[in-house]
């Protein structure tokens, strides 16, 4: 055991499905590109609103297996089980990581978040 | 069914908890800890310089997981790059927006009976329904806050005992 800290015995694979760059290891002509922001890309913009209007429809197709949806764009790539399965799948047929926009199929809900204490 | 937390414990006063690097944080009484990590979406198993770190468990909080950007790029082991964690929302919080991010969660199971100690298992993955919330602010939530839609997305069972003070979260 040990205080906060990841104590597992077997090193953890670092397997990783996709071939985005390693956040430490930006080339310097990338790394500009690659400061936080707070934008928006358009593709991320497109997917989102392509979802809110597909919404209804997609709520009619949810089943156990179909509880996340993933989008490039407004492009519909298919649907999945849990995120991280669904994320795989689109990566593993050549889906840009990048661009990948996935919902769990769920009535929407105001995008707001109530904190109600805060010591 | 997996016991992800088992007989956590929480405090009627305020205890302190040691970070990875060694700095420590106060823990307001009754404030429930969970331990948890961050990583890009696509692992298969929680990254190993994915730092642990300590977020309430508020169930006041009725998003997913909420934090500064100092604890984002000082707790996590992380830097905040586009391409690891690109922005895919906003959410209003505090009276502002806050910059959704795309992230996994990573929860690690305690040894029962302890909070700050962690068992020999892997952490258990939470998805993230639209990602981790970096608040507008700099000085709010004093800790990362760990809310309902996180338990609730992820299908999980939260007993919290108040006569033994400890609380048990299962899948």
């Amino acid at each position: 055991m040990a205080r906060g800290t990841r104590t597992n015995n077997a090193p953890p694979k670092k397997r990783r499905i996709a071939n985005a760059a390693d956040s430490r290891a930006v080339s310097g002509a990338n790394r500009a590109a690659n400061r936080p922001t707070k934008e928006l890309a358009p593709i991320i913009r497109l997917a989102a609103e392509t979802f809110r209007h597909e919404l209804p429809e997609l709520l009619r197709l949810r089943t156990p297996r179909r509880q996340w949806v993933a989008y490039e764009g407004s492009r519909r790539l298919g649907f999945g089980a849990s995120k991280h399965e669904l994320f795989t799948k689109c990566v593993q047929r050549g889906a840009n990581r990048g661009n990948l926009y996935l919902r769990y199929l769920a009535p929407e809900e105001p995008l707001e978040a109530e904190v109600l204490f805060d010591a | 069914m997996a016991v992800l937390l088992h007989d956590v414990p929480f405090f009627d006063a305020n205890t302190t908890a040691t970070l990875v690097d060694g700095s420590s944080i106060v823990v307001a009484r009754r404030q429930i800890i969970v331990w948890v990590s961050l990583s890009p979406l696509g692992f298969d198993e929680c990254p190993a310089r994915a730092h642990s770190f300590p977020a309430v468990l508020d169930t006041g909080f009725n998003h997913g997981l909420l934090l500064q950007q100092m604890h984002f790029q000082t707790w996590t082991g992380h830097d905040l790059t586009p391409s690891d964690f690109r922005a895919v929302g906003r959410l209003s919080v505090y009276g502002a927006h806050a910059t959704l991010h795309e992230a996994d969660l990573w929860l690690h199971p305690n040894v029962r009976g302890r909070r700050d100690d962690l068992a020999r298992r892997p952490p258990f993955r939470l998805s993230l329904e639209l990602g981790a919330a970096v608040s507008p602010l700099a000085d709010k939530p004093r800790l990362p806050l760990l809310g309902m839609l996180a338990i609730r997305r992820n299908g999980l069972k939260l007993l919290i005992d108040g006569a033994n003070e400890r609380i048990t979260l299962r899948t």
